[in-house]
């Protein structure tokens, strides 16, 4: 059915509903006195005396209740805090006591290229972070496959930040609820600190980013802020939530999505396959998550048949992105010069697989479906005659569909 | 008003002869609007009493403040439908507070559940019964009413965008919902 058939329908449908009490509404009338109807006439005798001091009073009332409000609003409008809001686009959105967004900065390019689009300035917050979130599931920033928003508060008191964040959470929660999908929002409070501002000036990147990759470089063994800074917001806060990282004074709304991404047993039995050695032949088999090239990876090391392991295996498609292999070193003698593995894993995965969300994209492409219409979506990476797929599955309308999409080339198979 | 809906363009003539105590103009505008001003509310309240009420209160209300009315060279009818929303919030605060249903689902045994079931009315039980309430006051807005979304974004005090983007999502709700039951 088309929109004006729609709008026909329902129009025919609801044409005659309301009542018709008129009669009743003009009997009413009578007791409801027009606003505009000339006041009464006064009556002098029972009018207690006008007294000549009381114009005086209440204008000195009234210049009080002024001078009072002026201040008052001027307090509140000072009173100026920083909401971030980062997915990858990052806004950083100045808000006065009134809640009230009184300027909107983007962080990097695609956050401006939200902002020229839906400006956010003048807007109370609640309805700045609803538009901000229509915006960034209409560009396809967020969804029920990368769902993770940070959001970061400084320059308020505890009290106000919780304010702040539920607030900000509310309305994101709603916005997706509308297309239909659960986000999960870490909402953190930041205190004043020159040496994070600068690391994450530095990087190019939010303070609320840089607080949060500092705290799990803290925690992640070969990792630095400076390599997971480079990582989404996504993938960081799905590194979090699979060590087990907590975070001093945030909260995480609802549960990331690792829909697409591998953990880290997955990631060692990819890498056990492309270097051939049987998980049984393997000793000291360990996965280390960390990031690489802006993108969340396990190192896999392992040792087999003298020789030590070293598998870089990116944790979003399962691709492996670097591979390394040395003679390991015997009784401290000089470790062996970097050797070309004994034999080329067949089943190697292409560096250059599409992402989950690519996947999904070329489903929809060819069945025709939205994403908002998409119910128990499942994206899983496997092998078909030896060529990396991803299998689509997902619900429109009661009935299930699936599609085998090709890893490296994004065709349907 | 671009008049796509089933309501005549109101002129704002009406509302300074009602505020100059004219009850024929009170009644003309009531029956031309009275549709209107009824299905928003019951896109509100999801009650058919209630809605009554909140219709009839609107047209009282209307009497009473047609004096504070700024003509604008546009139709009223976003005035009225204005006062009709602050009602209907109210009720739906005063419902809240009393630990009433109204906001939350359609009781079986609502008049008004019956009433859709017996009239065939598909489109307008799918709108009541299965919208959130600011999809169902968008689609009757802007169907029903025949009010552009950017009047709606104005009354509503939403973004353009936004009133956009829950209109789409609700079209496509009731497209699947009227085709399951089908």
């Amino acid at each position: 059915m088309k929109d004006a058939e729609w709008k026909s329908r329902l129009a025919e449908e609801m044409s005659d509903l309301a009542p018709n009490r008129l009669e009743e509404l003009l009997q009413a009338c009578d007791t409801r006195p027009q606003q505009s109807a000339p006041a009464a006439p006064l009556r002098p005798s029972s009018r207690p005396k006008r007294r000549r001091w009381m114009p005086a009073v209440a204008a000195a009332a009234v210049l009080l209740l002024l001078v009072g409000g002026v201040w008052g609003y001027c307090a509140a409008d000072a009173s100026r805090c920083i909401v971030t809001v980062d997915v990858n686009p990052s806004v950083e959105l100045t808000v006065n006591g009134f809640n009230r967004v009184k300027e909107a900065r983007a962080g990097n390019d695609a956050a401006q290229a939200l902002l020229d689009e839906t400006p956010l300035r003048g807007k109370g917050l609640r309805t700045a972070m609803e538009a901000l979130t229509d915006a960034l599931v209409e560009h396809e920033y967020l969804s029920g496959v990368d769902n993770a928003v940070l959001v970061s508060v400084s320059g308020a008191d505890a009290q106000r930040a919780d304010t702040l964040c539920e607030k900000t959470v509310e309305a994101v929660e709603n916005a997706a609820q509308q297309a239909l999908f659960h986000p999960a929002v870490l909402c953190q409070n930041l205190l004043e600190d020159a040496a994070l501002k600068a690391e994450a000036q530095t990087l190019q990147i939010s303070e609320g980013k840089a607080a949060v990759a500092r705290v799990l470089a803290a925690q992640l063994e070969d990792c630095t802020t400076q390599l997971l800074g480079g990582l989404p917001v996504q993938e960081l806060l799905l590194l979090a939530q699979d060590c087990g990282i907590s975070f001093d004074g945030a909260r995480l709304f609802g549960t990331v999505s690792r829909t697409g991404y591998s953990d880290g047993g997955a990631a060692e039995k990819i890498a056990l396959k492309a270097a051939g050695v049987a998980n049984a032949d393997a000793a000291a088999l360990t996965a280390t998550p960390g990031g690489y090239d802006g993108q969340l990876v396990y190192i896999v090391r392992f040792a087999s048949g003298g020789q030590s392991y070293c598998y870089t295996v990116a944790a979003r498609g399962g691709a492996v992105l670097e591979q390394s292999q040395e003679a390991q070193q015997q009784g401290g003698g000089e470790s062996g010069a970097p050797v070309q593995p004994p034999q080329i894993p067949e089943e190697t995965p292409e560096p250059e697989v599409i992402t989950p969300w690519d996947a999904v994209r070329a489903a929809l492409t060819i069945s025709g479906h939205v994403l908002s219409e998409l119910q128990d979506l499942d994206i899983g990476l496997e092998r078909l005659d030896g060529a990396p797929v991803y299998r689509v599955s997902y619900t429109v309308a009661g009935t299930r569909h699936s599609f085998l999409i090709h890893a490296d080339t994004d065709d349907i198979f | 008003m671009n008049g796509s809906g089933i309501y005549p363009v109101t002129d704002e003539k009406l509302i300074l002869e009602i505020a100059a105590g004219d009850r024929g103009a009170l009644g003309e505008l009531y029956l031309q609007t009275k549709n209107a001003v009824y299905c928003f509310a019951l896109s509100m309240l999801r009650n058919m009493h209630a809605a009554e009420d909140v219709m009839q209160e609107t047209f009282l209300q209307v009497w009473s403040s047609a004096g504070t009315y700024v003509p604008g060279g546009k139709s009223p009818l976003p005035w009225v439908l204005g006062i009709a929303r602050n009602l209907a919030l109210a009720r739906l605060r005063e419902d809240r507070r009393a630990g009433s249903w109204l906001d939350d689902a359609l009781e079986p045994a609502d008049p008004l559940d019956r009433v859709l079931a017996c009239e065939n009315k598909l489109v307008t039980r799918a709108v009541l019964a299965q919208l959130v309430q600011e999809e169902r006051q968008i689609v009757v807005l802007h169907a029903v009413v025949g009010l552009k979304h950017r009047e709606i974004a104005g009354l509503l005090g939403m973004p353009l965008s936004t009133v956009l983007t829950k209109y789409s999502r609700a079209i496509k709700k009731l497209e699947k919902l009227v085709k399951e039951s089908s």
